[in-house]
């Protein structure tokens, strides 16, 4: 990964300069010390929801399954979402929210039941979510204005 | 924003319900009153809906102006909840799986424009959704197409059958991120991960954690020196190898781990080399343990080999590796001169390396592929100044050449100057990166077509029996060969030009010289006994280092008392065993924690830990030469650098620049700084094992004030870096003009400066510099014993034969190792004369001293930091010390013939002391001393072992009384005693020792003269009586003027410089014996219930009543002694 071969740039070879480390280490802004949290905190923040998309194998444990997830702020969900709390933010303070906050991975085909992700590869969403197999049984009873964005979508795909 | 032309304002607060058309509207102008509606209801805390507000309203702005695009700028009026079900009429807002709660957002009544807002709010929402759902989905892909992945079931299926795997793969195939992460998901939930390098530890710890989607949790960790960031729910720990070994050290480590991935083997480093062997034995402890070995497919079937009784299983991960054609191109000119190398200048060209094959590759790669055929040029040299000269041809050629830029890159340089070989080059032209094999595995840049590998590396090396070490240049090994070769093939078809021939090549080593073969043992085998290990030379080596360099570690660690004689761990050893430093830097840390002065010691330390500061250019530029001299001081450099780094620390106090300061004297800066950290290091690793107890040193309230705002600024100065920081691959610029070069240096000097000032309030750069400034005496001294008192046996004393030669011509010799040189740079090498004796300091020899050495109190030896081979064996770092006050206080073995004249220390330096009384003056001083030093040291280590929650009372005891031994150091480092110094030779060996059971008079000895507590024991080996751990009294044997000088002596009265007893004749037998009574008269005075064993009377050294007839007198002397005195008594007559 190039990523990772940025981050060995300043290892150390035989004309060792001594401990360039810890001023690199320093520079990496480590995140302040993860204080050990109370147990029943920690209970929230694990991800214990099984999520495996059926399109395209996406794996992922997530930390809530339903339409209104405690940590989502102002927002609910119209179907069953399998939803995760936003691993990009820091989490907020306990009892308190943060917005945006959270993310759907995906949800259970509204015709067939199978879980699928939220990538134009794997769902659909019109009214509600089909797995792209439902979805083009299904788009013959819509507007054509959402048959054609499905189309769109179904041509697009990667093989 | 500028699309919307604001004519089209106007306030609209329309009730009825008309759709909004875009045409004429904008959410834009009615931020103000909108933004409310971007909040939750709650009145007491309202909280925004969204991250980014601004962003939120470019994103308004972009969507306006999409639909205005499209052509269909009027909104649709919105759906009601249950009408959203239906797939007909058609909707956009279908499409949205979000709405807002109503629970918590504001009602928005029947406005149309809360209303619209609100959508507008939703899609924003749902667009941010894909857009994180996406990042993590790439994510996902990224990790499915690294190499590794099509081996994840493989791993599994082989982990359920083995206990060991060895999982071979190159760098950027993604085992050392994704293995990892794949346990973790197996189920394993306690994993360590050991690494090489600190930084890697820290890097790849945040990268999987990302990876793992916990960039703000605590599934994965590291843990380095001085940093981790582990909780009770870290699964994934990254630990440096050197770390892991000291936690395995204590064994209720052992069962924390379910995992262990050592990574990186293949280099061979000492830590992991240990760390193998140990996992051999943990598997054998742990039936539990799985272990997985990662390395590069660099010798695979040897760590598969060494892990066979186990079943070691081994994956192959091949890499992403495009064909790469070869191409022999040894210089035509190489066998021209390698013939006339014996005739002509050997030593030039040794030292210069010569460009221009380097260059015809260039050329020839300009010519042969066209400059729109991307690819970039790695060329591996062996060290920096090779780099350097490459770097100036190169530079030439592109005088002409326009499309080279030119990079070099080692670890010598500034992070961001390394960096920029991984920036891309811009159309037409080609990046030029010039090397060290730092390049070769341990760091990866991209987009190299062409390799040019002049197959050298410089290694250094480690001779055990002297303790030095070599820099040398050698051909790389066939396997780092085909490394340097594979670099040019991994973004596409490469090419490689090895500047050396087939045959060559065939004749290169299979594998480069492990570590293990390369370095001092010692801190590794000593702790290999304090984790407890019986035997270090049945440790399961992977491949064990000569059996004859382990015994003389061992030995070495005995001497340094770092083990006892039956090789336990003293605790000595165990302390030392902790301190992650150099073996001779730990034991003076140590010996220096019962020195009140401690914060001059670690400046000390640190100075010597660190890289020279002194550039070449000070030793060439006259100029730096000039402005250096008023820091000159004949204690040798160490001090002069010591003297510098106080002025340094004085310009920084008062604020002014010090880069242009250390430029004009040669000092490359860089090292200040690293000094600082490392004795802030020091300081800590000593904090942390107890050693010393954490200063607390508060500023007042004015000081706090005026330190807030300086840090404010400080801190502003250093957000505004950080936030050019973040640095992701740039295009190169076309030339780099010299001017603008040295911008950029000057900006990150200031940066240097700022990370300094943040570190250092005015408190701490004050003790700092304190700490630096050592102009008494009195703190040299005590500061060069506490040197030598790591640094012994490290000492050489001057050839005989010095005096009468010149600068080039001053040898020195060690014990082991005749014939080394000063470094020429080094002060002590311009300033010889220093070292030898003045005619005024020799001192008249007594008639019956016959031997030619010169008799002064001013003979020196040289204690040297360490022995370096590059053109001639140097002696590195060296301090001046008088000779035998020093050789007596920390000779590991001090013998002495009976009348004390002559004392031979290690078996290769002999003292003679002619004037009387000045060996027993000096010996008895110097027993004292030593044992009351170790004893201080040892209670200090005794009450660190045994109670773990360390009283400051007992610490501060221990410095009470510390003073006095530090001024009586000082009185007996300047005693004027006059003796010459001579080296043995192997010869004079044999006929050194008596050999013979101590005398009727010795062995008769009932108490110890020298240290009352040791008790008395004969020495087998040499004859005489072990009088300390480190001296034997008596077993020299005599030489012809030490006869004769007891002889002399004979006739002299004594008397007792402390009482007013007096002996008729000067025997240094009767004067031991009265010393001990003389002591006793002394304690007698000043009761002291400690040392209850008090001798009885004197009557017990067996003598009787003779009355020689030859003088006179009545004696009462043992047999043997009464035909020695009626012989001397004859000849004086």
């Amino acid at each position: 990964m190039a990523q990772d071969s940025i981050d060995y740039a300043c290892i150390d070879d035989d004309d060792l300069c001594l401990d360039n480390e810890a001023s690199e280490i320093n520079q990496l802004q480590l995140a302040a010390l993860k204080e050990p949290q109370a147990q029943e905190d920690v209970d929230e923040r694990l991800a214990t929801v099984e999520f495996h998309c059926s399109g395209c194998n996406m794996h992922e444990m997530v930390h809530y399954y339903g339409r209104t997830p405690p940590f989502a702020l102002g927002i609910k969900f119209r179907e069953d979402s399998f939803v995760l709390r936003d691993p990009f933010q820091a989490p907020p303070p306990r009892w308190q929210s943060k917005p945006e906050f959270y993310v759907a991975l995906g949800v259970k085909c509204a015709s067939c039941g199978k879980v699928v992700c939220k990538d134009t590869s794997c769902s659909f969403y019109y009214t509600k979510t089909f797995c792209l197999e439902c979805g083009k049984t299904e788009l013959k009873n819509w507007p054509v204005e959402a048959q054609s964005r499905l189309r769109k979508q179904l041509a697009a795909k990667k093989p | 924003m500028s699309c919307r032309s604001s004519k089209t304002v106007k306030k609209r607060h329309n009730s009825t319900r008309q759709p909004l058309n875009l045409v004429d509207f904008s959410f834009l102008d009615h931020k103000s009153t909108l933004s409310n509606h971007l909040f939750t209801k709650n009145t007491r805390h309202p909280v925004s809906l969204v991250e980014n507000e601004s962003d939120f309203w470019q994103f308004v702005n972009k969507y306006e102006s999409m639909l205005r695009n499209m052509g269909q700028p009027v909104l649709p009026f919105l759906l009601h909840d249950s009408e959203h079900q239906q797939p007909h009429p058609y909707h956009k807002s279908k499409h949205l799986s979000l709405q807002l709660d109503d629970d918590q957002v504001k009602d928005h009544g029947i406005e149309e424009l809360q209303t619209q807002f609100q959508q507008l709010l939703l899609i924003y929402l749902d667009f941010k959704q894909k857009e994180k759902f996406n990042r993590i989905k790439k994510l996902r892909e990224a990790q499915k197409a690294l190499p590794i992945a099509r081996f994840k079931q493989d791993l599994r299926s082989s982990l359920e059958t083995s206990r060991v795997l060895i999982v071979a793969g190159d760098t950027g195939c993604g085992k050392s991120t994704q293995v990892p992460q794949y346990l973790y998901e197996f189920g394993y939930r306690s994993i360590a991960c050991t690494q090489p390098r600190r930084l890697a530890c820290v890097s790849l710890s945040k990268r999987v954690a990302h990876e793992l989607l916990d960039d703000y949790g605590s599934k994965v960790g590291f843990q380095i020196r001085f940093e981790r960031n582990r909780t009770q729910q870290t699964h994934i720990l990254f630990i440096t190898e050197g770390l892991l070994l000291r936690q395995l050290a204590m064994a209720d480590n052992l069962e924390q781990y379910d995992v262990l991935i050592l990574d990186e083997i293949h280099e061979r480093n000492l830590f992991g080399d240990f760390l193998l062997g140990v996992t051999k034995c943990l598997l054998r402890a742990k039936p539990q343990l799985k272990v997985i070995l990662m390395s590069a497919t660099i010798n695979v079937e040897l760590f598969h080999g060494y892990f066979k009784e186990e079943g070691a299983r081994l994956l192959q991960v091949p890499g992403r590796l495009f064909p790469i054609k070869l191409k022999y191109m040894p210089p035509p000119a190489l066998e021209l001169k390698a013939g006339q190398a014996t005739a002509g200048s050997k030593r030039e060209k040794s030292s210069r390396i010569d460009p221009a094959p380097f260059i015809q590759v260039i050329s020839l790669i300009d010519q042969q592929y066209p400059i729109s055929e991307r690819g970039d040029v790695l060329i591996f040299v062996s060290g920096v100044n090779e780099i350097d000269a490459i770097c100036e041809a190169v530079k030439e050629y592109a005088k002409e050449q326009t499309q080279w830029l030119l990079l070099p890159l080692h670890s010598g340089l500034a992070l961001a100057e390394q960096d920029k070989v991984f920036d891309y080059a811009p159309e037409g032209m080609r990046k030029c990166i010039v090397s060290t094999n730092i390049a070769e595995t341990s760091l990866t840049v991209d987009g190299v077509r062409f390799v040019i590998d002049s197959g050298k590396v410089k290694e250094m090396s480690y001779d055990a029996s002297c303790k030095g070490q070599r820099l040398k240049e050698f051909w790389v090994s066939k396997s780092s060969a085909e490394q340097r070769k594979g670099r040019a093939g991994r973004t596409g078809p490469g090419v490689c030009f090895r500047l050396y021939t087939q045959q060559q090549f065939d004749a290169f080593e299979a594998y480069p010289l492990p570590e293990i073969y390369r370095v001092p043992l010692d801190t590794m085998l000593l702790q290999m006994v304090s984790m407890g290990l019986p035997d270090v030379r049945a440790f399961p080596f992977i491949e064990a280092p000569d059996v004859e360099r382990i015994e003389q570690t061992i030995l070495s660690l005995k001497q340094h008392c770092a083990l006892s004689v039956e090789e336990k761990i003293t605790p000595l050893g165990s302390s030392l065993a902790h301190l992650p430093v150099e073996l001779s830097i730990g034991k003076m840390l140590l010996m220096g924690c019962v020195f009140p002065e401690l914060e001059q010691l670690l400046t000390l330390a640190a100075m010597l830990s660190v890289q020279n500061p002194l550039t070449t250019r000070a030793h060439t530029d006259q100029r730096c030469e000039r402005e250096r001299q008023p820091y000159e001081t004949d204690q040798g450099d160490l001090f002069t650098l010591l003297r510098a780094f106080h002025q340094w620390l004085q310009l920084k106090m008062s604020r002014e620049s010090t880069r242009k300061w250390c430029q004009k004297l040669g000092i490359e800066e860089q090292r200040f700084y690293e000094l600082c950290k490392l004795r802030q290091q020091f300081q800590r690793i000593l904090e942390s094992c107890r050693m010393v107890t954490p200063k607390n040193e508060q500023l007042d309230s004015k000081e706090r004030a005026r330190r807030h705002g300086e840090l404010r600024q400080l801190k502003a100065l250093k957000r505004r870096q950080r936030y050019e920081q973040p640095r992701q691959r740039k295009l190169l610029k076309r030339q780099h003009h010299e001017a603008e070069q040295e911008d950029d240096e000057e900006l990150g000097g200031d940066m240097r400066d700022v990370d300094f000032r943040l570190r250092h309030d005015h408190r701490q750069l004050t003790l700092l510099s304190r700490s630096s400034h050592l102009e008494s005496h009195r703190d040299v001294v005590l500061l060069k014993l506490l040197l030598v008192s790591g640094f012994y046996p490290q000492l050489a004393i001057a050839d005989e034969f010095n005096y009468c030669k010149g600068a080039s011509q001053q040898f020195f010799h060690t014990q082991v190792k005749p014939f080394l040189s000063l470094h020429p740079n080094a002060y002590f090498a311009k300033n010889f004369e220093l070292l030898k004796l003045a005619e005024s300091d020799l001192q008249e020899k007594p008639f019956y001293y016959t031997p030619k050495q010169p008799l002064s109190e001013r003979h020196q030896l040289l204690c040297y930091q360490s022995l370096l081979e590059t053109a001639k064996p140097y002696l590195m770092n060296c301090i001046r010390l008088p000779a035998a006050q020093t050789l007596l206080l920390f000779g590991y073995a001090i013998d002495t013939n009976v009348g004390l004249s002559r004392i031979v220390c290690d078996g290769w330096l002999s003292l003679d002391f002619p004037q009387p009384g000045s060996g027993l003056q000096l010996l008895s001083k110097a027993i004292e001393l030593r044992r009351r030093w170790s004893s201080r040291l040892y209670d200090k280590l005794n009450e660190l072992n045994s109670t773990d929650s360390s009283s400051g009372a007992a610490a501060a005891d221990l410095f009470a009384g510390s003073d006095s031994l530090w001024s009586d150091l000082l009185d007996y480092m300047s005693l004027d005693v006059a003796y010459s110094i001579k080296r043995l030779l192997p010869a004079d060996q044999k006929t050194l020792y008596t050999r013979s059971p101590p005398s009727y008079r010795l062995s008769s000895l009932s108490s110890n003269p020298f240290a009352a507590d040791f008790p008395l024991s004969e020495n087998e080996e040499k004859g005489g009586l072990n009088i300390s751990e480190h001296v034997v009294y008596g077993c020299l044997a005599e030489l012809p003027w030490t006869l004769a000088m007891e002889a002399a002596l004979q006739a002299q009265p004594w008397q007792c410089p402390r009482c007013d007893y007096e002996l008729e004749q000067f025997d240094v037998l009767d004067q031991l014996l009265h010393r001990s009574q003389c002591k006793t008269e002394q304690r007698k005075r000043v009761p002291n219930d400690r040392e209850a064993t008090v001798v009885p009377s004197s009557s017990s050294r067996g003598g009787s009543d003779h009355y020689c007839e030859c003088c006179g007198r009545h004696l009462n002397l043992s047999k043997v002694d009464i035909l020695r005195h009626r012989r001397s008594c004859m000849k004086n007559k």
